[in-house]
């Protein structure tokens, strides 16, 4: 029964926030649309496209985390994983090669593996490195730049490094906490026993097929509607944001690291696009900025942020989006130095 | 406890109303103004998976183990297709995707680090260069890397009127856009057209141009340099409609 309550709670608070924020993007857009024409209708087409690009991999995002809460056995994973704490992130962060899904779909895969026993560290190097090492990002990003290998080995190499540094610090010092956050309806008690009875009740009520899509449906009712949020601001974003003051900060070796990450976080492009703007920016922002718009956009953006919030517990994601922030930032700053 | 599971109805109505309006947007052909034709494939299984879970979902309304009420998550789903009638979809303006400045627009897709060069078609010294879909990207490339090699030969292209405030009175940008991935990544590209009875056009209309490309110096205020820069001086200017595929996919 607490159980029940504590979600309750959690919801009406959580609403809350979301509804203070679409009344507040409501009346932002209408005020915009009445001085500028033509504001919304381009707004609508940016929303709907960021919505229907990302639609097949959230679904497939539900799917394949349905499929690892129903039939992954935590004992069977506990058995898979490396021994070394160490090695067993930095074989997590090259699983891209393996399951090259992008950003969207990756948040609610990293919450059912985390619910079933695999250790944080592994986790959040998983879900950070995923969305740049894998081959079909990689392909885009080198048919981005004309074939420039160094920019995507770098951009390789930089991810995996972020990913395996950020897993490896949050593994340790957020040992005792358990990050993932029960959300769907029915589920709750189940998840709190944990482990293998997850299987159809042998009094025949649903297949497994049925299960499965009814799991995927609820997934996908939470993960969608922050995908909304996310395209919705995103969209925004695009729309109202002159292009000329972030250039204005360009040849500037710390503002320019920020003014990019500023960007990348904020227009939540897919991670096979983003180098075809990168591209764009190469002569007129420093080297180590566009590396950092290269390697933040896939691990942290404004909608995947939002899918974060709702899988994931408050700490552990301001924990994550900080230390991140600071890594790729270091990162920039060093590359600037090095003279990128 | 046997109540009918509206949270369930409405998911499920939901779902049904967001593979329709897909399934109508494929059939009307007007997808290709929201996203890259390549992501079609994806989202025609996308369309039968939404179809699947609709009708999962509304197997649940009546059964009585599971009860979900109606949420402001429900209600969030209704944006998007709201909007979407409210607002038929049509290729983004100028206006809108103005906001990178006249330089990104001329210069547009085309980066300074392309080493090796992809072949033209249809370059022979006399020959007309007609700038279609297909090389639109690798001429203007071209135009921008090796200036000199074109000035004086005669083009073709096909492109929507662009005025930016900081063009002199005889100058118009020809202009395409460009989509990668989906609407909210395209951007505007062009070419500098030099056209005396410039009045007579207005932005946003759709033509042809014919002209010969020269070469003009141009002060970029980013790098605080001059730099030398293709454009065309158009002696014929034709009407048309607007083509079945309005973007650029590369």
């Amino acid at each position: 029964m607490r159980l029940r309550e504590d979600r309750a709670l959690h919801v009406t608070r959580n609403g809350f926030w979301v509804l203070l924020m679409l009344v507040l993007l409501g009346s932002g857009l209408v005020w915009i649309g009445s001085a500028r024409a033509g504001f919304l209708q381009g707004f609508t087409m940016m929303f709907l496209g960021i919505l229907l690009e990302a639609l097949p991999f959230v679904l497939l995002g539900a799917l394949i985390s349905s499929l690892v809460h129903l039939h992954l056995n935590a004992d069977a994973v506990a058995h898979m994983l490396p021994k070394n704490p160490q090695l067993g992130i930095c074989a997590a962060a090259l699983l891209g090669f393996l399951v090259p899904v992008c950003e969207c779909a990756i948040v609610p895969i990293t919450r059912s593996l985390v619910r079933k026993g695999v250790p944080l560290g592994m986790a959040v190097a998983f879900l950070l490195a995923v969305p740049i090492v894998n081959p079909i990002v990689l392909a885009s990003t080198y048919y981005a730049f004309a074939g420039a290998w160094g920019v995507v080995l770098l951009r390789a190499l930089c991810g995996f490094l972020v990913a395996v540094f950020v897993g490896d610090y949050l593994g340790s010092r957020l040992k005792d906490h358990y990050p993932a956050r029960n959300t769907r309806f029915h589920e709750t008690e189940e998840w709190e026993h944990g482990h293998s009875h997850n299987r159809p009740p042998a009094n025949g009520g649903l297949t497994a097929v049925r299960r499965l899509l009814e799991h995927t449906s609820e997934e996908f009712f939470g993960v969608g509607r922050y995908l909304i949020i996310g395209a919705a601001l995103s969209a925004a974003l695009q729309t109202l944001l002159p292009r000329q003051w972030l250039a204005a900060v360009g040849q500037s070796n710390l503002l320019s690291v920020v003014a990019l990450m500023f960007l990348a976080y904020g227009l939540s492009l897919c991670s096979e696009a983003d180098a075809f703007i990168a591209r764009t920016f190469v002569g007129h922002f420093t080297g180590g900025s566009i590396l950092a718009f290269l390697v933040l956009g896939p691990m942290l953006d404004l909608k995947g942020t939002l899918l974060l919030t709702d899988a994931f517990s408050g700490t552990f994601v301001r924990r994550l989006a900080a230390t991140t922030f600071a890594a790729v930032l270091a990162l920039g700053l060093l590359a600037n130095c090095f003279g990128f | 406890m046997r109540r009918a599971n509206a949270g369930a109805l409405l998911w499920s109505l939901l779902l049904g109303l967001a593979a329709l309006s897909i399934l109508y947007l494929f059939l009307s052909s007007k997808l290709a103004l929201f996203i890259h034709p390549r992501m079609e494939k994806a989202l025609a299984l996308a369309v039968v998976m939404l179809l699947l879970l609709s009708v999962s979902t509304w197997r649940q309304v009546r059964s009585s183990e599971t009860y979900s009420p109606i949420s402001w998550g429900h209600i969030l789903f209704l944006l998007p297709l709201l909007l979407a009638l409210m607002y038929p979809p049509q290729m983004l303006t100028p206006e809108i995707l103005s906001q990178k400045g006249l330089f990104g627009v001329l210069r547009g897709p085309v980066a300074n680090l392309n080493e090796e060069q992809r072949p033209l078609p249809a370059l022979a010294q006399d020959q007309t260069i007609v700038i279609d879909d297909e090389n639109f990207i690798s001429i203007m490339d071209a135009l921008w890397s090796n200036t000199d090699t074109y000035v004086g030969r005669e083009v073709e292209m096909l492109g929507f009127v662009y005025i930016d405030p900081v063009l002199g009175p005889q100058d118009f940008v020809l202009a395409r856009l460009i989509m990668t991935c989906c609407a909210a990544d395209a951007q505007m590209a062009g070419l500098l057209c030099r056209y005396p009875e410039r009045n007579s056009l207005v932005p946003g209309q759709w033509i042809t141009v014919r002209g010969t490309i020269g070469k003009l110096p141009y002060y970029n205020g980013a790098e605080k340099t001059v730099i030398e820069m293709p454009y065309l001086e158009v002696f014929q200017v034709r009407k048309v409609e607007k083509p079945p595929q309005e973007y650029i996919y590369p």
